[in-house]
């Protein structure tokens, strides 16, 4: 059978590793592929990857449903595949591009109107009996409606509750509400929140379920209302409430859930008619109960885990629904897709994890992915964005890159992604590659013990990012040691080729690293032990000692140099040193720390009678100023709110680290301000 | 040709020369220990109380990650001043180090010890460390932090052509040469040391912390009833703002030694080409073994070929007229890849011996190949018959040829060095560019036991010409008294202590420090005039 429309040339209105990821599917249908790009993305791989790239102008613009149909029409595309995020659940747009005749790939306006809004989708869950948790819609944030309202929510749940933005997704919009005393504060931050990221400031409020897992259903539906369950992946490990490991499929359930959860999911696709690719979200409790928590009426972040175990090109997938066949055509016989194996997936974000998460921004100066070649039952794939000079700017959202293995049983599979984790290095800018590595390697989560609300649990102790930190250091401290006595290729300088730089005899006791890592300094000593023994210690913050026997050292270029060594232990460590500028990024097994080397110390005597009485607070990162609760002479509190800045979609509040009275603001709303900028001074009062 | 054999697994001698040995090393070991500084000592923590870097840690700050630091003198003055009990180091370290790949020569005063104040054999190690710094053509760096002349021995510090003021002298005739003269001023620098900074290309010096002044606030309120702060009389901001005696002001010793760094870092194009090197090769042998060969009493012979096999290249010697003159080694090898001529005693001096070592060093002079003498020597045969073949005029032509040599010579006293066996085979007066002993060698006119003999013998003479007795008792005392002080001052530390020497170094160490000392010799030009082609002799 002919398909009803044909498509020839797709836009993809999106960005990243998600558009990379639709191209190349755009490749294998022999399909056209049209990029669009903003002015900061004209580096990025996707921009050259598309067979046609239009420019949109500013950072914004992945946004504007017009500009988006005038890059269709400039560029001929008669389809767009919206990815996920940015335009991609909203109802609109598909109407607007059906106006210039142009396909959305992707489910129906009405579909998206009746799932994409969470509380829509909440009544028919409700229809199609599938459980749901006890809700409250907040027509209106109003104090006083708020309050009659919850007394009548209250009667039949309990605190905690959760606020969720109406249209929204990924955590954004999302709080926690533990008692009543900051509930109206939490509602406005939130509804601020939504209507920033959504355009749709409606919140509501749910029961808050705790100790549960997340599980979703991913499936799929033709114009014909057949729908299909293509397994379930669990994406209990989240941080912020955003996802960041996810498995498929879903294991260690009770037995029969799967199927009554693709059942459940089924039920509900079919009660509205859905008819593209989605994802259905659930909560699930291990005495076996589970609650509808939204539908995600587009392709997900984490669809590779479902291609892997299923075999399904989900792109392709929507590309033919869109084109208007039916599943059977496509092979799809019966409901629910048989699954094979497992698969997870790490995302790559561009964050730092210091006890909580700051989205970090920087231009990469180097990326180096891990090997694909598979192992002997093991696979690893990577849906990578970003490659060298690409910038990341906090206008966008933190996620780099994807590293999904697959393999015939969970722990394998594990094994595998712990390995090629290590040896993917990103330089320039900070990942959470160190609470990756954390999670993967924690016990807990290998014997799935984890829930959605303890999944800090699995992030790395102050003791791991002590340890990893000295580590660091010390590495960098040999290296810089290393990289001056390893000759480059064909290197003519003297001191390469004389014995000063071998390492025989006569050194001093010791040769000084001064490191500075997130701002604590490092303060490393390197004992050379002829011929390639390092002894390190370290005297601030903390005293520490190692020692390590150089087996392996040399330069992979200008810039990136390689160490292999075997540490007291017995264990072989690889680590690869990037250097970016006056830093460098030591690249471990278990992490990435950024080292600046600072030759020149101001902890001398000299700047501790330095006058501190006021105190500068400053902006951890890169964001706009939102809003600015007190001015200047205004008295606060330790733990007020002083200014909340918005950054990569994100509200961060900044509270004040002490009470006393504010001396000067330095900021106004709207400002953008850099990272470490001063914002505020607070004078510290009198006890 | 290869040399050597290999060690029996099983050899007693060696075995007890192992332990015997040992006692050496630990030795070594322990005196170097008393030059570091004591954390617990009040004079080190006041002054790092005062955010001041220790001396060794300045020099770790100062010079490239890893590279070595060939420290010279580690031990001058241990034991010289007991009623001042001086540590090992006199209060100076001295030392090459690699900055911004240019080798240079490091002067940095420890002012821990006696305020930094220099002692007669502070001086001595301060005009030895510019001495090699002009041979071998290294830029060098003071770091000042000294209180100027130890007083109570001015007699011995001050008036002399080789005492302080010879430190200006040499700082003005480098310059001259375009040897760069760079200080840091970390802490005082007074009188006298007021003309480091001031005689330098470049000086930097740390705010709050350093001083320069010729006479300080007690000085000036003597002379002139002038009361003034020692900042306001010449701290750091006084000579960088206001009289230009210096160029960099730093806010702390880190930022001065970096400033240093920076100032080396433009020397680039003043380095002068070094000698080439090969590929370097190991020694087939392992260097551990030396503890082994080396008797633990430096009368005892050993084998200079087994010593040599386990320092040279690949233990590869070609070896030049090995049938003639067997007593002195003498041939062509290579150093931790670089070419060098040897000479290594095997027994003593004859006058074949010395012909050869003559004709040989002609031979390398001529070819612009340096020289490593390795002395175990007590000296020239002695008696009737090699009087009457005129031993005195053989060796005369080897002093001669030593002397005149114009290539880099380079010295390890291996076991003794004794008489003109000294001269003859490189000792301190003939300038080789470094001079090192091994822990258990010993130097002098003559070893303990001859010298007792001798002197006994002579004193017996001259007592019997005027008829008087000598009991045996008395012989046996007087002997004993020069056998003691013969053996006190023959012993290695007693002399590495007076800048007899510029370091005693393990065995084991012999070819790296060599390798090192040889790196840094400006290639000798070839086809300088001469008057007369070689002499076979």
């Amino acid at each position: 059978m002919k398909p009803s429309r044909s498509i020839s040339r797709i836009l993809i209105a999106n960005r990243g590793e998600i558009a990379s990821r639709i191209i190349r599917t755009c490749r294998t249908l022999q399909i056209e592929s049209v990029a669009v790009f903003s002015d900061i993305d004209r580096h990025m791989p996707f921009v050259t990857e598309a067979d046609i790239a239009i420019p949109l102008g500013g950072s914004s613009q992945y946004l504007s449903a017009e500009a988006i149909v005038r890059a269709c029409l400039e560029s001929g595309a008669n389809a767009v595949h919206p990815g996920y995020g940015f335009l991609s659940e909203d109802p609109t747009f598909p109407e607007l591009l059906a106006k210039s005749e142009i396909l959305f790939i992707g489910p129906s306006a009405k579909n998206i109107r009746d799932l994409g809004n969470k509380v829509n989708a909440k009544n028919f869950a409700k229809l199609a009996n599938v459980p749901t948790s006890p809700t409250l819609l907040l027509q209106d944030t109003s104090k006083p409606l708020v309050e009659r309202e919850l007394d009548i929510f209250l009667q039949q749940t309990t605190y905690p509750l959760l606020i969720k933005a109406a249209a929204g997704g990924g955590g954004r919009g999302m709080r926690v509400v533990h008692g009543h005393a900051d509930i109206h504060d939490l509602i406005e931050s939130a509804s601020r929140e939504a209507e920033k990221s959504f355009g749709d400031g409606a919140v509501f409020l749910e029961k808050f379920i705790s100790d549960a897992r997340h599980i979703e259903v991913q499936i799929a539906g033709d114009t014909k209302g057949r729908v299909i369950a293509l397994g379930t992946r669990d994406c209990t490990v989240q941080r912020n409430n955003q996802k960041i490991i996810e498995e498929a499929p879903a294991t260690n359930l009770l037995p029969g859930i799967e199927e009554a959860l693709c059942d459940a999911a089924c039920r509900l696709a079919e009660a509205v008619t859905y008819n593209n690719v989605g994802t259905v979200e659930f909560l699930y409790t291990d005495d076996g109960s589970f609650y509808f928590l939204e539908v995600n009426t587009r392709l997900q972040v984490e669809h590779p885990v479902t291609e892997l175990v299923t075999g399904v090109d989900l792109v392709a997938l929507q590309i033919h629904l869109a084109q208007g066949r039916n599943l059977k055509e496509l092979g799809f016989r019966d409901k629910r897709v048989s699954i094979t194996g497992h698969a997870i997936e790490a995302r790559i974000c561009a964050e730092t994890f210091d006890g909580s998460f700051k989205p970090s921004t920087g231009t990469i100066v180097g990326i180096t992915l891990p090997s694909t070649t598979n192992e002997k039952n093991n696979s690893v794939r990577t849906d990578f964005g970003y490659q060298a000079c690409c910038k990341i700017t906090h206008h966008y959202d933190s996620l780099l890159g994807k590293l999904i293995t697959y393999g015939p049983d969970r722990l394998s599979t594990i094994e595998t992604l712990e390995r090629s984790l290590a040896n993917l290095t990103i330089s320039g800018v900070e990942t959470n590659k160190t609470l990756l590595h954390s999670i993967i390697t924690n016990h807990k989560f290998l014997a799935q013990e984890h829930s959605i609300h303890n999944s800090e649990d699995l992030f790395p102790s102050n003791e791991e990012l002590h340890l990893l930190h000295f580590l660091s250091s010390a590495v960098y401290a040999v290296s810089r040691i290393l990289i001056t006595a390893t000759p480059q290729h064909d290197d003519k300088r003297w001191y390469i080729n004389s014995p000063w730089s071998s390492f025989s005899s006569h050194h001093l006791e010791n040769y000084p690293a001064y490191n500075l890592i997130r701002n604590t300094l490092h303060k490393t000593f390197v004992r050379i032990e002829p011929p390639n023994f390092f002894h390190i210690a370290q005297s601030s913050p903390h005293a520490d000692t190692i020692s390590l026997r150089v087996t392996d050292a040399f330069h992979v270029d200008s810039n990136t140099f390689s160490i292999t060594c075997t540490l007291d232990t017995g264990k072989t460590l690889a680590a690869t040193i990037v250097q970016d500028g006056t830093g460098h990024w030591i690249h471990l097994p278990q992490g990435t720390t950024l080292v600046a080397n600072v030759n020149s110390c101001t902890t001398s005597h000299k700047d501790s009678n330095r006058s501190s009485e006021s105190t500068e607070i400053t902006s951890p990162l890169p964001a706009t100023v939102l809003t600015i609760a007190p001015k200047a002479g205004d008295v606060v509190s330790e733990g007020d709110t002083l200014i909340v800045l918005d950054s990569m979609k994100m509200e961060h509040p900044i509270r004040s680290p002490l009470s006393g009275t504010i001396c000067s603001v330095e900021v106004k709303v709207g400002d953008v301000v850099a990272a470490n900028q001063v914002l505020l001074r607070v004078l510290n009062s009198p006890a | 040709m290869q040399i050597g054999t290999p060690l029996p697994r099983t050899s007693t001698p060696s075995d007890s020369n192992d332990s015997g040995f040992q006692r050496h090393l630990d030795r070594l070991e322990s005196l170097l220990k008393l030059r570091l500084p004591d954390p617990a000592s009040s004079q080190v923590k006041k002054h790092c109380e005062r955010g001041k870097l220790l001396v060794r840690d300045r020099i770790s700050h100062l010079i490239d990650p890893g590279s070595a630091f060939l420290e010279l003198a580690p031990l001058a003055g241990f034991d010289v001043y007991p009623e001042h009990k001086l540590p090992p180091g006199a209060g100076i370290v001295t030392g090459i180090g690699i900055i911004e790949g240019i080798p240079t020569m490091i002067i940095a005063n420890d002012a821990t010890v006696k305020g930094g104040t220099y002692f007669p054999l502070t001086v001595k190690k301060h005009i030895r460390a510019q001495e090699i710094a002009l041979e071998n053509n290294l830029p060098c760096i003071y770091l000042v932090d000294s209180g100027g002349a130890f007083l109570p021995l001015q007699d011995d510090v001050f008036p002399d052509k080789e005492h302080f003021g010879r430190l200006f002298f040499n700082q003005a005739r480098m310059s001259a040469q375009g040897i760069a003269q760079i200080s840091v001023v970390l802490g005082s620098c007074t009188a006298g040391g007021a003309y480091v900074p001031a005689m330098s290309d470049e000086a930097i010096i740390v705010q709050e912390q350093g001083m320069i002044f010729l006479g300080g606030p007690p000085l000036v309120k003597a002379a002139t009833g002038e009361i003034v702060s020692a900042e306001e009389l010449g701290g750091g901001a006084v000579h960088s703002r206001i009289s230009g005696v210096t160029d960099h002001l730093a806010r702390d010793d880190f930022e001065a030694l970096r400033t240093a760094r920076s100032s080396i870092a433009t020397l680039r194009n003043t380095q002068p080409e070094r000698i080439g090197r090969e590929r370097s090769k190991p020694p087939r042998f392992d260097t551990l073994e030396l503890n082994s060969l080396i008797p633990a009493d430096p009368r005892k012979h050993f084998p200079m070929r087994e010593i040599l096999a386990r320092i040279i290249d690949d233990s590869d010697f070609d070896e030049f007229k090995s049938q003639y003159g067997k007593t002195l080694i003498c041939g062509f090898a290579r150093i931790d890849g670089f070419l060098v001529g040897i000479l290594a005693n095997d027994g003593i001096l004859f006058s074949e011996s010395a012909l050869k070592a003559a004709h040989f060093i002609q031979i390398c002079d001529q070819r612009a190949i340096p020289l490593v003498f390795f002395q175990n020597i007590v000296g020239f045969m002695v008696g009737k018959d090699y009087e009457h073949r005129g031993i005195a005029k053989d060796g005369a032509k080897m002093v001669t040829a030593v002397a005149c040599a114009n290539v880099p010579k380079y010295t390890v006293v291996v076991g003794n060095s004794y008489g003109a066996g000294n001269y003859a085979m490189c000792g301190r007066a003939y300038n080789p560019r470094f001079l090192w002993s091994w822990p258990q060698s010993r130097i002098g006119v003559m070893g303990p036991e001859q010298a007792g003999n001798v002197l006994t013998q002579v004193r017996a003479d001259s007592l019997s010409s005027k008829g008087e007795k000598w009991s045996k008792e008395a012989q046996e005392t007087y002997y004993n008294q020069i056998y003691d002080q013969y053996t006190t001052q023959t012993d290695v530390v007693y002399g590495s202590a007076r800048l007899w020497d510029d370091g005693i170094i393990k065995p084991t160490d012999t070819r790296a420090t060599l390798a090192l000392a040889l790196s840094l010799s400006v290639k000798p030009t070839t086809g300088t005039y001469r008057s007369y082609g070689t002499f076979r002799m």
